[in-house]
């Protein structure tokens, strides 16, 4: 397993943990309180992705070679495929509201950055998702 | 200069005009009330003029007509496209609130306006970003 691979089953393992760990504590705290605050902590999970280029550091030698051309096409491919997912569901969401609310209704302003923070999540995942796909189930001459 | 650039010089001057029109309308029509309609009209003309002239140009003449750097170049307006798009995501997102506040709401008939301004917003940040890369002056 590549570091590309380890990246992506990190990013997934830590957005599945946040979706996971925030639904459990607002659904609790509403069954208790009937109203629920404590999502937004949870959320604060996340900021572990941003921690990926210490976790998984590029070799310091000068032999040790990060990436190759296949490397850097699937990781290309990964990103394109990431933004089309991103783009249908970012289509998706907004007339799927249309037609669950209804035209005449209004949504909380608070929804539209959910919304970005939904995205930005999807696409992070479809990312991961495309590279884990593209290399397949098992190794191909990968280094560690 | 070539086809890409004249594509994308063509359709961010349109667009840019556009831009500036509607601006011009919604000041016009805040300031002196009067009906930004004819200038919304032009604002569309020149939208659809850059579109229409991008389409005019021709493929460049010759069996090679791109090689590896134009397809780094459109790879890269890509990214910078896709880049500028969720930051208008974002920006979008949190003017509402700034705007109304956060116990308001929005019609939910406003939202496919935020897909059209994120697509224009893609459009014009891959066409900016493509010239860019290739540079005032020929390269080769």
């Amino acid at each position: 397993m590549n570091r590309y691979q380890k990246v992506a089953w990190f990013n997934l393992i830590v957005i599945a943990t946040t979706i996971i760990v925030t639904t459990t504590a607002i659904a609790v705290e509403f069954h208790m309180r009937g109203y629920s605050t404590v999502g937004a902590f949870f959320v604060g999970i996340l900021v572990l992705l941003k921690f990926t280029p210490y976790l998984f550091k590029k070799p310091e030698s000068r032999s040790g070679v990060v990436s190759d051309e296949r490397d850097d096409l699937i990781a290309a491919r990964a990103v394109t495929y990431a933004w089309a997912a991103f783009w249908w569901l970012f289509v998706g969401s907004c007339f799927l509201l249309w037609f669950i609310i209804g035209p005449q209704n209004s949504v909380p302003t608070i929804a539209l950055p959910l919304m970005a923070l939904g995205g930005g999540l999807f696409h992070k995942v479809a990312c991961s998702v495309a590279i884990l796909a593209q290399y397949g189930r098992t190794g191909k001459g990968e280094q560690p | 200069m070539n086809r890409e650039q004249k594509r994308a010089l063509a359709i961010v001057i349109g667009m840019s005009l556009a831009f500036v029109l509607c601006v011009a309308a919604f000041v016009i029509h805040r300031l002196a009330d009067a009906s930004p309609k004819p200038l919304l009209i032009l604002a569309s003309v020149a939208l659809g003029t850059g579109v229409i002239v991008s389409f005019r140009f021709k493929p460049d003449e010759g069996a090679v007509t791109s090689d590896e750097r134009d397809k780094l170049i459109t790879k890269n307006a890509n990214l910078a496209g896709f880049g500028a798009v969720y930051l208008f995501i974002i920006l979008a997102s949190f003017a509402p609130i700034g705007i109304l506040g956060e116990k308001a709401s929005i019609p939910v008939t406003s939202l496919p306006f935020l897909l059209v301004g994120a697509g224009l917003c893609q459009a014009f940040a891959f066409f900016v970003a493509i010239l860019v890369q290739y540079g005032r002056r020929g390269q080769g």
